[in-house]
């Protein structure tokens, strides 16, 4: 045994001593040796490949590139890693592998889903885009019908990225006349992405030829993310005539992503026949406003407007811990912030901005742009979270200008509030913190909701068995469920849940976390019928009961029926509240946020 | 007292006499010719700077041109180079550029800081200095003709044998080689030269009590005596004696220089120039500081009028500087300010626990806005208070405290209050050790003690300049002595810091936690993190850490991210380990007391001031590497809108102390920080204990022998150690040492505490910078994984003199417990020079073994840190 293991040193060491010399000189010649040597177990060379990719040379990454191809190279994760490491080499570092790029096709087309699983071919997909290789135009073009549409977005950003003459025609036959109008937009965005002024003609024509039914955002997207790009946008649809619907969209979603262009939210604005944008208040109209939020300002009413889906409150701010995560959960803004803060806050977004929410414009070379908070640096990338919250990488090496930018809070969106909307809005967030309905959460109370209003008659007609319910709501797919969450006080508005679902069969769930087992108590307040469960455990009707749970992530799942009908709040309005029994040694958190 | 100082100043000058004559630079420089009226603007470093707290130089100046009226400005700043002055967002805007001042005579002290750069940072040192000159030279910032420039030297570097630093022998070769190569500079141009370096080093070689503290910043002697060598060299032999009484001149001087300091240094500037100057700034600031520039210019004439022998008022007369705008208040709810009776009623704790007043504005009318406190060994506690803050109103002397307070009768609530030291500008900062308080004065560092037994501080040094102001409440706080004896604490965002140190100046942008060796002077960067505005600092049983970032409620496990990374460099973004509740937050403590319940030991408090008012409470799981912990009841919540929780500290009875701010509002960004509703004159603090546990008895700490101390780090709580350590630290090295071995020797090895037992031993060594290889090796490989992770971390400290300390670090990478090779690769990250290779080799040995997200983070960081090391762009 021992001598075996010396054995092995001896041929470490030999290993070590017949390491070409131009491997000696890359940085990453450590990681090499110690990647080439096969000493370190399979999970952590992710790892490796990694330390590797941020910093070595083109025969290191062809190791890993090959190591990608070979028969008995990598696979599964190890391979998916891999291939994500050679991406952000290239777009990070514009370093490839120095071997035969077009051999990707193997990954790209593979023969069979056996071979090649959707998310390695994905990873292929996005490779052959940023290493820009045109002999694989063919295949990507052959990949933009697909009926997956992660691949066809896939190969339509590569075929954007490769940019050469055939992937611009595969590009083009997207936007044709015969083609469903989400492919279309998908089309356009990606043209007007290579060339927006080119494209700018076409947009404007594809928009007009919208409906309330296809979101634009894509197309949208691609102008606001160039520089200049809103503009020209702005300049082609002046003289056509958009339908209202579709300009609403378009509208809504540039504030959403916390953009504001002049020209373009005018003309989208006059499209979806909403209001002009205003000026700035003067200091005067600021404390007129006051006046009327304290006069006449409804905290009720407010709230309702808060949560409208137009307005996206939601979408970026949690109040009582529940809701989006890109600005600051206003649970005690009112309690912090008098109402000319307020106000300023939401018609002059970007005079106070919080350190945690300091922006930054960044334009790279090629003329793209990125709005966001960064939430990451390194020497190679920065990483940039948007208003939408997704985040974003981008190569420092291709950055062309940085500045601070103003604040992720839209600033149109009051054009789609009447005046006294606004004072009932700005009234309900001067309540928020203060001692009262809008005080701090105290007790347990479920605030961050998943909705489902299932088509299923085994979940619509009658309370389902336990393996019903199991098979079908407890291991319902995530994309069945929609995010839903209480208002301040815990009440969940189910009128609204279930305007929004189409649907008057209600399955809500909500999570909860238990640190110490014991007994946790539940309490429903509703006055309809319902059935509740505790992950599994069917507890009827109770609208107050125990039990004993262990520690970990626990479900509670309610059916509601008959929601909306006329009657008290608690008929309209559900309450769940999680209590701690006396005696109960039990330590549990409701699982809050987006 | 003045014909004594008159004598003393005799003494002086004739001992600078025979010192040195003075010194020119070439032939071919014009000597210094003062006109009446003409403006002295000092720029430079840290030795600069410094002039101004003690105006010596200035002094002699007066003096000698008594009817020449000169104006001087002191625009020296910790740690300025040539090429790089850190300064926060739109500082040129404030009103103290070249321009601004307009000088007609620049004395410029550089090249200090620039000399760690050796004899390889030569080349470009002389490239700037010429660049500097030239620039200096022809620039007419008076609007009519160029300075007259005066280069000076660094003085030398002092080695303080008492304390084993030895910062002349390691750093007087370069800045010799540095002062010559600016001689050599001013010949060429033909500018004055003076050079501060050749009378120091002789004054220091014979000096019976060193001239520094620290072996680079001169004491108040020390300047006194640099005085008339400045002087005589830049002015030739003093004509004749003085006339006019010094110390009285001199106190004129400090007058003028500390309101142009609270002008030149003011705190808050982001929100009077910078980045948040809109909407309130724009409002109150221009007449403030309008006031207070007719205000410096008042004392000016004061100045003048001493020198030339005439009389002037007591009280300075500041009528005729202006007024300030009137700011109301932009709350539109009722503010209601509720008794300590009233706020007690309206706390909620979980079943068992209760809340007690132990002090309050109410008996003592002192305690106003605490901020930050501690415990002596004692006992007793302190606390300092800012009343004062958000920043000095002109004109309104400040007077911010140290207060300590004590419970002579033992029932749970103070009777007894001692100012310790007063007249403070928002100390948002203390910490106890080395016989007195380290207290923060943003932007120094303060070393307060009290020499004589009276319980008031009569000793007062600023130990370390340099720390932005940018935002007064982003500003160096959460002072935490570690484990080991160095002194930590941490500031926001925004925030541009730039130390002096014997080894070479430290800069930090943009927030970041600090690491500061009394004894030794090592400082440097703990962590380089894109903090907000951390507020937080706690250690566990291990010496494990955790930080606290307040304004986003972000909490870190520290190991992570404290491995090194060279400026300007950050690290990046590290996972919290848990998922935040609330923001934002203000102080962390772990459980560690046997009167509060077994099942809460360990507990993670942390204190939140807005929304939810109270102490939240997290259950700690160690976890691979680092650690997870999971939200249980809130140990403390308030209904009362004015209890704003900001600091919480076990006492020596086993209680939870909780500090109260009281205020009704505490935005810097929602309200004027001049709105009048800033309340300054309410504070609390609050005691909470288990009903149905014993309180734990004190220790006897304070002047036990030290052998008894050493028994008790074998004690429960945390904070009894910590303060015991701090006791020891104070102790006879060498009586440690010896009383350490005999302990240490006398230990059970079956006594299930052991490994512990000796890693505190080795802790009290770390104090008094004594290294123990026999003892470090033995703990580094110790049954005992905690134990061992945490002598890792004092070998990474002790890495200069430790025999083969790589070698020792792989061991650790391979060790089997994740949180060793965690603490292995972090330690990596400290290696530089030929050390690199090595180093790489030792962090990579961690990836033979399981993963983690931790360890795979601080790899990836101690990678980087050292690959950038290897190309030489650090």
């Amino acid at each position: 045994m021992k001598r075996f293991a010396v054995l092995i040193a001896a041929l470490l060491v030999a290993a070590w001593m017949a390491e070409p010399l131009a491997a000696q000189s890359s940085p990453a010649a450590a990681m090499m040796r110690l990647l080439r040597s096969k000493r370190v177990p399979e999970d952590r060379i992710p790892t490796l490949l990694e330390l590797v990719g941020s910093r070595g040379n083109g025969e290191d990454l062809a190791f890993i590139y090959e190591q990608c191809l070979a028969d008995d190279g990598y696979r599964g994760d190890v391979r998916l890693k891999a291939l994500d490491v050679l991406a952000a080499a290239a777009t990070n570092r514009q370093v490839k592998p120095e071997a035969d790029l077009a051999k990707l096709a193997e990954l790209v087309t593979p023969k069979s889903k056996e071979a090649v699983d959707t998310r390695t071919q994905l990873a292929a997909i996005r490779l052959a885009g940023v290493w820009k290789v045109d002999a694989l135009s063919d295949r990507l073009s052959s990949l933009v019908n697909s009926k997956n549409p992660a691949v066809r977005q896939a190969a339509i950003d590569a075929l954007v990225a490769i940019n050469s003459e055939a992937s611009r025609q595969a590009l083009q036959k997207l936007t044709a006349a015969d083609q469903p109008l989400e492919t279309r937009y998908l089309g356009g965005a990606a043209l007007a992405t290579l060339d927006p002024k080119g494209a700018a003609g076409l947009a404007a024509d594809l928009l007009a030829a919208g409906t309330a039914e296809v979101d634009p955002a894509p197309l949208i997207d691609a102008f606001l993310n160039h520089q200049g790009g809103s503009d020209l946008l702005a300049a082609a649809l002046a003289g056509k005539k958009l339908p209202e619907e579709a300009a609403k969209l378009a509208l809504r979603h540039m504030y959403a992503v916390g953009r504001s262009d002049g020209p373009l939210a005018k003309i989208l604005g006059e499209a979806a026949g909403v209001g002009e944008e205003p000026p700035p208040p003067t200091e005067e109209e600021i404390k007129q406003l006051v006046a009327e939020v304290l006069q006449n300002g409804d905290p009720a009413r407010g709230e309702m407007i808060f949560r409208r889906d137009d307005l996206s409150c939601m979408k970026c701010h949690a109040v009582s811990k529940a809701g989006g995560d890109v600005g600051p959960d206003l649970s005690p803004v009112g309690a912090t912030s008098p109402p000319d803060y307020l106000i300023k806050s939401i018609l002059v977004p970007n005079e106070a901005v919080k350190e945690a929410y300091l922006t930054h414009i960044v334009i790279t070379d090629d003329g793209k742009i990125f709005q966001g908070i960064i939430v990451d640096r390194n020497d190679e990338r920065i990483i940039i979270k948007e208003a939408s919250g997704e985040q974003r990488s981008i190569p420092v090496a291709s950055i062309d200008e940085m500045t601070e930018g103003p604040s992720l809070m839209p600033k149109g969106l009051t054009r789609f509030l009447t005046r006294a909307e606004l004072v009932d809005l700005v009234r309900f967030l001067s309540e928020l913190g203060k001692p009262g309905p809008y005080a701090i959460r105290t007790a347990a109370t479920m605030q961050r909701w998943r909705a489902m209003a299932p088509h299923d008659e085994r979940l619509t007609a009658e309370v389902p068995d336990s393996e019903t319910f199991s098979e079908r709501v407890l291991s319902a797919p995530e994309s069945q469920w929609f995010p839903a969450y209480a208002k301040v006080a815990g009440w969940l508005p189910l009128e609204e849940i279930a305007a929004r679902l189409k649907g008057d069969v209600l399955y809500l769930r909500g999570e909860f976390d238990v640190t110490a087992a014991g007994a946790v108590g539940f309490q429903v307040e509703y006055d309809g019928p319902f059935t509740i469960w505790v992950n599994d455990e069917p507890f009827g009707s109770q609208k107050e009961f125990n039990t004993q749970l262990e520690p970990g992530r626990h479900s509670v799942t309610l059916r509601v029926t008959g929601a909306g009908q006329p009657g008290s709040q608690a008929a309209n309005e559900l309450r769940l509240t999680l209590v701690k029994p006396a005696g109960s040694q039990a330590q549990f958190t409701v699982v809050d946020g987006r | 007292m003045t014909s004594s100082c008159h004598a003393w100043w005799k003494v002086v000058l004739a001992a600078a006499l025979c010192v040195l004559p003075f010194v020119r630079g070439a032939a071919a420089a014009e000597p210094l010719k003062l006109k009446h009226g003409d403006r002295i603007v000092l720029i430079g470093n840290t030795l600069a700077e410094r002039m101004q707290q003690f105006g010596h130089w200035e002094t002699l100046l007066h003096s000698r041109f008594p009817q020449l009226e000169l104006v001087v400005r002191n625009l020296g700043w910790s740690a300025d180079e040539l090429t790089i002055r850190l300064r926060s967002k739109d500082f040129k805007d404030h009103g103290h550029t070249l321009h601004d001042h307009k000088p007609d005579v620049i004395l410029a002290f550089f090249g200090f800081n620039e000399s760690f750069g050796g004899e390889a940072g030569l080349p470009k040192f002389k490239a700037d200095l010429d660049n500097f000159i030239k620039e200096t030279t022809t620039t007419a910032y008076n609007g009519k003709n160029p300075p007259q420039l005066v280069l000076v030297s660094p003085i030398a570097n002092e080695d303080l044998p008492a304390r084993k630093q030895n910062a002349g022998q390691r750093n007087n070769g370069n800045i010799k080689l540095y002062t010559e190569a600016m001689k050599a500079a001013a010949e060429k141009h033909g500018v004055l030269f003076v050079d501060l370096f050749t009378p120091t080093f002789k004054l220091m070689s014979e000096a019976k009590t060193p001239l520094t503290f620290n072996g680079i910043h001169l004491t108040d002697n020390g300047y006194r005596q640099l005085a008339p060598i400045l002087d005589e060299a830049l002015f030739g032999p003093r004509p004749m004696e003085p006339s006019v009484d010094l110390e009285r001149l001199r106190a004129e001087i400090n007058e003028k220089n500390r309101q142009f300091w609270f002008d030149y240094r003011a705190v808050n500037g982001y929100y009077i120039y910078g980045g948040r100057k809109e909407p309130f700034g724009v409002v109150n600031f221009p007449a403030e500081f309008a006031k207070l520039r007719k205000m410096v210019a008042v004392r000016d004439r004061r100045v003048w009028d001493v020198a030339q022998g005439k009389q002037v008022p007591v009280e300075i007369d500041d009528s005729g500087t202006g007024d300030f705008v009137d700011i109301q208040t932009n709350i539109k709810f009722e503010i209601k300010l509720t008794s300590p009776e009233e706020s007690q009623q309206m706390f909620r704790l979980p079943e068992g626990y209760q809340v007690n007043l132990f002090a309050s504005e109410v008996e003592f009318p002192d305690l106003k806005n605490p901020v930050q406190m501690t415990f002596d060994s004692q006992g007793r506690l302190w606390v300092c208070t800012m009343p004062s803050y958000p920043q000095y109103l002109p004109g309104v002397p400040v007077n911010d405290k140290v207060l300590i307070f004590e419970d002579t009768d033992g029932d749970g609530k103070a009777d007894k209050q001692t100012v310790f030291a007063d007249g403070l500008h928002v100390p948002t900062g203390i910490e106890l050790a080395d016989g007195g308080a380290y207290v923060a004065e943003q932007p120094n560092l303060l070393f307060l003690k009290d020499t004589d037994g009276d319980g008031k501080a009569d000793y007062r040094e600023t130990v370390l300049h340099g720390f932005d102001s940018a935002d007064s409440h982003h500003s160096i706080s959460a002072f935490e002595i570690g484990p080991g004896g160095a002194l930590y604490f941490q500031e926001g965002t925004f925030h541009q810091t730039q130390v002096e140190t014997p080894y070479g100046p430290q800069r930090c942008s943009d927030a970041g936690v600090f690491r500061y060796e009394p004894r030794t002077e090592k400082f440097e960067v703990f962590i380089s993190y894109r903090f907000a505005n951390p507020w937080g600092h706690v250690f566990d049983r291990w010496g494990q850490n955790f930080v606290a970032d307040a304004s986003g409620g972000a909490n870190y496990f520290g190991t992570a991210f404290s491995g090194q990374v060279d400026y300007p460099h950050k690290h990046s973004s590290l996972k919290q380990f848990f998922t935040k509740q609330w923001r934002p937050t203000s102080g962390c403590e772990l459980v560690s007391s046997r009167n509060f319940p077994e099942d809460t030991q360990g507990d993670y408090l942390l204190n939140n001031c807005i929304g939810f008012h109270g102490v939240l409470r997290y259950r700690m799981k160690e976890e691979g590497s680092g650690f997870t912990a999971t939200p249980v009841e809130p140990l403390l919540q308030s209904s009362d809108p004015n209890f704003r929780p900001v600091d919480l500290q076990f006492g020596p009875d086993g209680a939870l102390y909780v500090i109260d701010w009281f205020n009704p509002l505490i935005g810097h960004m929602q309200h004027s920080l001049r709105d009048p509703n800033r309340d300054k004159t309410h504070g609390r603090i609050w005691r909470i204990t288990y009903k149905d546990r014993p309180l734990v008895k004190p220790p006897k700490i304070a002047g036990e022998p030290t052998a008894n101390l050493l028994e008790l780090l074998k004690e429960y709580e945390d904070r009894t150690r910590y303060r015991v350590r701090r006791e020891l630290r104070e102790r006879d090295s060498d009586e440690v040492k010896r009383e350490i071995d005999k302990w240490v020797a006398a230990q059970d090895p079956q006594d299930p505490e052991y490994w512990h037992h000796l890693l505190e031993a080795l802790w009290v060594l770390q104090h008094h910078d004594i290294v123990d290889q026999q003892l470090l090796k033995k703990l580094l490989r110790c049954p005992e994984p905690r134990a061992r992770a945490a002598a890792t971390r004092v070998l990474c400290y002790w890495r200069d003199r430790v025999d083969g300390a790589l070698d020792l670090l792989k061991v650790q990478a391979g060790d089997e417990h994740p949180r060793v090779r965690l603490e292995a690769v972090r330690a990596a990250s400290f290696f530089k020079g030929d050390d690199v290779p090595k180093a790489e080799e030792v962090a990579l040995e961690s990836l033979l073994h399981e993963q983690d997200d931790y360890l795979e983070y601080t790899l990836k960081e101690t990678l980087s840190t050292l690959e950038r090391r290897a190309k030489g762009n650090q």
